[in-house]
């Protein structure tokens, strides 16, 4: 049986791994993939460790929970999948601190993809539409405050 | 909250700290989804992608939504494409429909579903909600007119172009006939005209309920061998609204098993529905309903309150008044004549009376 993706691919398109990849952000190119392994450094001083999860288990977190938010905020809100990986990041952050375990996680989580996502979008659009009234292409001179705020 | 939704969230903290200066895979690119799923829409107008051929990968999901975002674009200002984005989002919807989709935390199915019918309802001149609407007072038992989104008529393949056509055909077809229509005469089974029966045998369910059983169970199993009826999810509420009449009828019959039994298959059926839950109220009312032909009233007071406050909310006003007779009957059994008493009172206040 076919993927979908491979009964496009099979019409001389290109194939892609579509498992858990990771790497290093600063390291390695685009196309060379690096299985993630859970981290054990996260033992407390007197070395008791906290449960590490499986590979298996982050690898089916990543695809039953993390990418489907990353779906979400991509393409209901528009966003980069980039910006749509950040958005569900800091979704599980907020989720450690304010998230009730004993409601509807996976609502709440939607929830907050999409809060998260509606203000970025809106950031976006008011930064642009900022840079396109004060920008340096708006009137040709380039401040030193806007030199500032560049490096910045 | 379910098992696997407990484990999930509790992995949050260790997800974090495992992806802590990494960058994570997000599938696809939005590029890369968006040129994949310009070859899956060749492919499927082409009709060579059948579901029972493919199975679902996360990369594919991205380019069934990148393929909702082509189709939307595609329909943005182009009224005389409006039929060909219909049939394309209607066969990308079968498509979805029948995937299979593992541990779908998010409703994301459900989603896809939803978001190209309404690509394909707003292409007929219909918004979502006015189908939404229209079917709610369906179910409701609201008037023959109220059936279908005006903007449905206007779909190419209808053979009738109003609802007193559709009513007539439903006479001649479905109800006079000693047999039903062959189901490759096209011209009887539309979706408006078994729409149309649908309202008829409900409107005979309590005088000739025997026949409404016969007929409504015949059409639903001719539904089911059928593949594909209508657009969308019409075949899925035309299985589920005859479901619930065979089952009604058969309850007053006094057959209660055949009825427990349709009552089932009308929750099934109602399942494939985008939006059930009108349908689904109704599927339970009707079971507390032979509960209580069954005397077995013990629970149905605590039931009834909830499910009357969800008919308010979807705006069922003949079923809230429904549920709450039923309720003043079942306090009378019981012996609270004076609070049964107040209960018919409010109802024969009720101006829909």
């Amino acid at each position: 049986m076919d993927s979908i993706t491979g009964l496009i691919e099979s019409k001389d398109l290109i194939a892609r791994d579509n498992i858990l990849i990771e790497r290093p952000k600063s390291e390695g190119r685009q196309d060379a993939p690096v299985i993630v392994t859970p981290r054990r450094s996260q033992s407390g001083s007197d070395g008791r460790a906290w449960r590490a999860a499986s590979t298996a288990q982050l690898e089916e977190f990543h695809r039953a929970l993390f990418l489907p938010l990353v779906r979400r905020a991509a393409w209901r809100h528009g966003l980069s999948k980039e910006d749509a990986r950040d958005v569900v990041q800091e979704a599980f952050l907020l989720a450690i601190v304010k998230m009730d375990p004993g409601g509807n996680p996976q609502g709440w989580l939607a929830k907050v993809v999409d809060h998260l996502s509606v203000n970025l979008r809106r950031k976006d659009i008011r930064h642009a539409t900022l840079s396109a009234h004060w920008g340096p292409s708006s009137s040709g001179v380039v401040t030193s405050e806007e030199e500032d705020l560049g490096e910045l | 909250m379910t098992a696997f939704s407990r484990v999930s969230i509790e992995l949050i903290p260790e997800w974090l700290a495992a992806t802590r200066d990494l960058e994570i895979a997000t599938g696809l690119s939005r590029e890369e989804a968006l040129l994949r799923a310009r070859k899956l829409r060749h492919l499927i107008r082409e009709g060579r992608v059948s579901p029972k051929d493919v199975e679902l990968d996360e990369d594919g999901k991205d380019v069934l939504h990148a393929l909702l975002k082509l189709l939307s674009e595609a329909s943005c200002g182009s009224p005389t494409l409006a039929n060909e984005i219909v049939r394309e989002a209607d066969a990308v919807f079968r498509l979805i429909r029948d995937l299979r989709w593992t541990k779908d935390g998010f409703a994301e199915k459900a989603g896809l579903l939803r978001s190209y019918a309404e690509l394909g309802w707003t292409g007929l001149g219909t918004q979502s909600a006015e189908v939404d609407r229209l079917r709610t007072a369906y179910v409701d038992g609201g008037e023959v007119d109220t059936v279908m989104a005006p903007g449905l008529w206007r779909r190419e393949a209808m053979r009738v172009s109003s609802m007193a056509e559709a009513l007539d055909a439903a006479h001649t077809y479905f109800l006079d006939s000693e047999q039903l229509p062959k189901t490759e005469m096209e011209e009887a089974w539309q979706p408006s005209v078994l729409f149309a029966t649908c309202l008829l045998l409900r409107n005979y369910i309590n005088y000739k309920p025997a026949i409404v059983a016969e007929r409504a169970a015949e059409i639903h199993r001719r539904l089911k061998a059928v593949d594909c009826l209508g657009i969308f999810d019409e075949r899925s509420f035309l299985l589920a609204a005859t479901a619930l009449l065979a089952g009604s009828s058969l309850r007053i019959m006094g057959e209660r098993a055949g009825a427990e039994a349709w009552l089932t298959t009308a929750e099934s059926d109602a399942t494939g529905v985008l939006s059930p839950l009108p349908l689904l109220a109704r599927i339970t009312l009707e079971r507390l309903i032979l509960l209580r032909d069954m005397h077995q009233v013990n629970g149905l007071l605590d039931a009834l309150p909830p499910l009357i406050a969800r008919f308010e909310q979807l705006g069922m006003r003949r079923e809230v008044r429904r549920a709450g007779f039923v309720e003043a009957v079942i306090l009378k059994a019981i012996g609270r004549n004076e609070t049964a008493r107040q209960k018919l009172e409010v109802l024969l206040a009720d101006p829909l009376s």
